[in-house]
């Protein structure tokens, strides 16, 4: 294997995958990069947790085709130091790796590319194409909701759902649930759901948001989005998400209608007073007003009354005030509808006109 | 792979492959038996039939490079120290593996060993995975020592339990394996095991073994000085003395519960006799946990000879009074 590249063009793949090379290994190999460099094609970099495989392409002069696994975190800081547009040139050598750049020599170890655990079909039982820009809304709209380290192990990770024509990620960890929807026209594909491991969908997240589309295959034990330059392999969470259809609460008769920016605006002040481990505010609706309460363990207490547009009963509800802000914070619309039944019963967070995306947040007894 | 064979492991291993070929396969396997049986041989066997991989045999045995295969053993820190337990975080990052599809679209298989090492958080990180792991997940627990395991994780485990093979079975597997040696004396020293047969002779347990019982007399009856002898023993590599003491005191057990025949020469009989009649039956069994935490411990932080005298002081009153740390794992257990 040999090629060669500007320091630059050799950075960019390296510095994409870096983030799954974990610190810590169970097997050496993981440590390890492979570089697959074909003959008039260009050069692969593939790194993987076991968890998330990232591969990276790039076009080189690739002189002589081959494969081979080098420590990344090395070869990466190697590239970082040489100086700007520097020309690097790649070699192996029997069981070395030497880097040449100016006068420059590194020689690494390697491990034969057959250690190397690459996913190589995933066997899709289906591939739809949709533009970056809508699985960016996806994740970003629901992400925040996953639970993190939850014996659940289901709910660390995140639901996809498609069908014919929608689009669906669902997270939830068990106190509140957030859900976006899309439809996109003419994406035929048949019903299935997988759950997204918590570190794939960061991953994810990381990668997309450029214009243009990306293609998504789903197999039965992996899931696989291919970008332009960059394709990324998750393992899926082997289990069954919750029904989540049954904790959204139905549409209500006399949903509160309020300016977003000025309840967000409102939490977040009261928020300050709230005890620091349960994060407990009283809401009590009245018509034409929400009063939000909080007090602390050191008896001191916040309170603050907006208006907004409500005709329904009064009540008082227990929320998690971080639990609010966040879906208030997902949300872009001026205008928020928040749908109330009584004081134990969660709480519908949507945008009065998308309604693309629900949250729901549970109540607390106070 | 002659070498590898283990004909004890038979039984195990045909109703291994019964349970697989009718698709009834537990969950969960608790592998269990003295040291020295090839349990951990055994547990990666299984994986490498479930991975469909080679069976990468190898003294000490050491797991397949499968990405589906979780190796839970006890790590080795950033200064080279291996840790005494197996911690909650490599507990909980095995069960996240766990909870995850399999990478090759089969079998996910973790061995855990050695299992008496979790300490209590980490066993009960694992309780939940143990209880209802997802479909086609395997783990395999191997331990050598039936006292520390919590109930809680034995009770969700099949457990398959390894005995030493009959006398003449061993010796012939001795003889095919390490040549000529007096392996009956080692079989009887090693409990049975073959395999700590072989590793006690390989440590030249039979030439220091005579010794080792004339200076442990000596003690006993009040002719030699503790001290003195620890400063010999540490002369020995610390688990090789440690592991002739258990030896020892395994035996005195087996002589003062079951009434076997003293392990020592004729010469000696009288005074290990009148010794063992003051021991309670209570106070070896608690000697042999402090032995046993002490061979947990001995990685250096203190020195042999410290750890030697430690061990050998209580035999001079016939186990009445304790020194040091000893004290504190004795009194610390009323």
């Amino acid at each position: 294997m040999k090629f060669s590249a500007p320091r630059e063009t050799l950075l960019e793949p390296l510095q994409a995958v870096i983030g799954v090379v974990e610190r810590r290994q169970t097997m050496p190999v993981l440590a390890n990069v492979l570089l697959s460099a074909t003959e008039g094609e260009g050069l692969a970099v593939t790194a993987t947790d076991l968890e998330v495989e990232l591969v990276a392409r790039i076009e080189v002069a690739v002189d002589k085709g081959g494969e081979v696994t080098v420590p990344g975190r090395k070869l990466l800081d190697i590239c970082r130091a040489l100086a700007e547009g520097a020309s690097v040139s790649v070699s192996l050598s029997g069981e070395k790796v030497t880097v040449r750049s100016g006068r420059s020599r590194f020689t690494l170890s390697t491990l034969p590319a057959a250690d190397f655990p690459v996913v190589d079909d995933i066997k899709a039982q289906q591939q739809v194409t949709v533009p970056q820009e809508l699985l960016h809304r996806l994740i970003e709209k629901t992400q925040f909701s996953m639970a993190n380290q939850d014996v659940r192990y289901y709910l660390n990770g995140m639901l996809l759902e498609v069908a014919a024509g929608i689009v669906r990620s669902v997270a939830t960890d068990g106190h509140r649930l957030a859900l976006c929807e899309l439809s996109i026209d003419g994406m035929d594909a048949t019903p299935q759901q997988v759950i997204l491991p918590r570190k794939g969908v960061l991953e994810l997240q990381r990668l997309i948001g450029g214009d243009g589309e990306c293609t998504v295959e789903i197999g039965s034990n992996h899931l696989r989005v291919a970008l332009p330059g960059i394709q990324l392999t998750s393992k899926l969470i082997d289990g069954r998400f919750p029904d989540y259809d049954r904790v959204i609460p139905k549409e209500s008769e006399a949903p509160m209608l309020a300016d977003r920016a000025e309840l967000a605006d409102c939490l977040n002040r009261i928020r300050i007073l709230a005890n620091e481990k349960y994060k407990g505010v009283r809401v009590e609706l009245k018509p034409g007003s929400v009063t939000v309460q909080a007090h602390n363990p050191e008896q001191e207490e916040a309170e603050e009354e907006i208006e907004v547009q409500y005709d329904g009963a009064e009540m008082e509800i227990g929320f998690n005030v971080e639990y609010l802000i966040a879906a208030l914070r997902a949300l872009d619309n001026e205008q928020v509808r928040l749908e109330f039944r009584d004081s134990a019963s969660s709480c519908l967070i949507q945008d009065p006109e998308r309604r693309d995306c629900k949250y729901v947040v549970m109540p607390m007894r106070l | 792979m002659e070498k590898f064979s283990f004909p004890w492991h038979e039984t195990a291993w045909r109703e291994f492959e019964a349970a697989l070929e009718r698709d009834r396969l537990s969950h969960a396997y608790l592998v269990e038996g003295p040291q020295g049986l090839g349990k951990l041989h055994l547990a990666f066997r299984k994986a490498a039939r479930l991975l469909d991989a080679p069976w990468p045999a190898a003294d000490p045995p050491i797991p397949l490079p499968h990405p589906d295969l979780l190796w839970l053993t006890l790590e080795v820190d950033d200064e080279g120290k291996q840790k005494k337990q197996i911690g909650i975080q490599q507990v909980r990052d095995a069960c996240a593996g766990l909870a995850m599809t399999s990478h090759a679209g089969g079998w996910k298989v973790a061995v855990i060993w050695p299992a008496e090492q979790l300490n209590p958080h980490s066993a009960n990180a694992l309780l939940k995975t143990l209880e209802e792991p997802a479909p086609r997940t395997l783990l395999l627990l191997v331990r050598s020592r039936l006292d520390t395991l919590p109930a809680t994780i034995a009770s969700r485990c099949q457990r398959i339990r390894i005995a030493p093979p009959p006398l003449p079975e061993a010796l012939r597997w001795l003889e095919a394996r390490g040549g000529r040696a007096d392996w009956e004396r080692l079989l009887s020293l090693a409990g049975g095991a073959p395999l700590m047969a072989l590793l006690l002779h390989e440590e030249g347990a039979l030439e220091f073994d005579a010794e080792c019982r004339e200076d442990l007399l000596g003690i006993l009856g009040g002719g030699r000085e503790p001290v003195e002898v620890a400063a010999t023993w540490a002369r020995r590599p610390l688990p090789v003395s440690l592991r002739w003491l258990d030896i020892w005191t395994a035996e005195l057990v087996r002589c003062k519960a079951a009434g076997a025949p003293p392990p020592v020469a004729a010469a000696g009989r009288r005074t290990l006799q009148t010794a063992l009649e003051r021991i309670p039956l209570q106070r070896l069994f608690r000697y042999r946990d402090e032995l046993r935490s002490a061979m947990v411990r001995s990685d250096g932080a203190f020195s042999p000879q410290h750890v030697m005298e430690q061990l050998l002081l209580p035999w001079a009153d016939n186990l009445a009074t304790i020194h040091g740390d000893a004290a504190q794992g004795f009194l610390g257990d009323r």
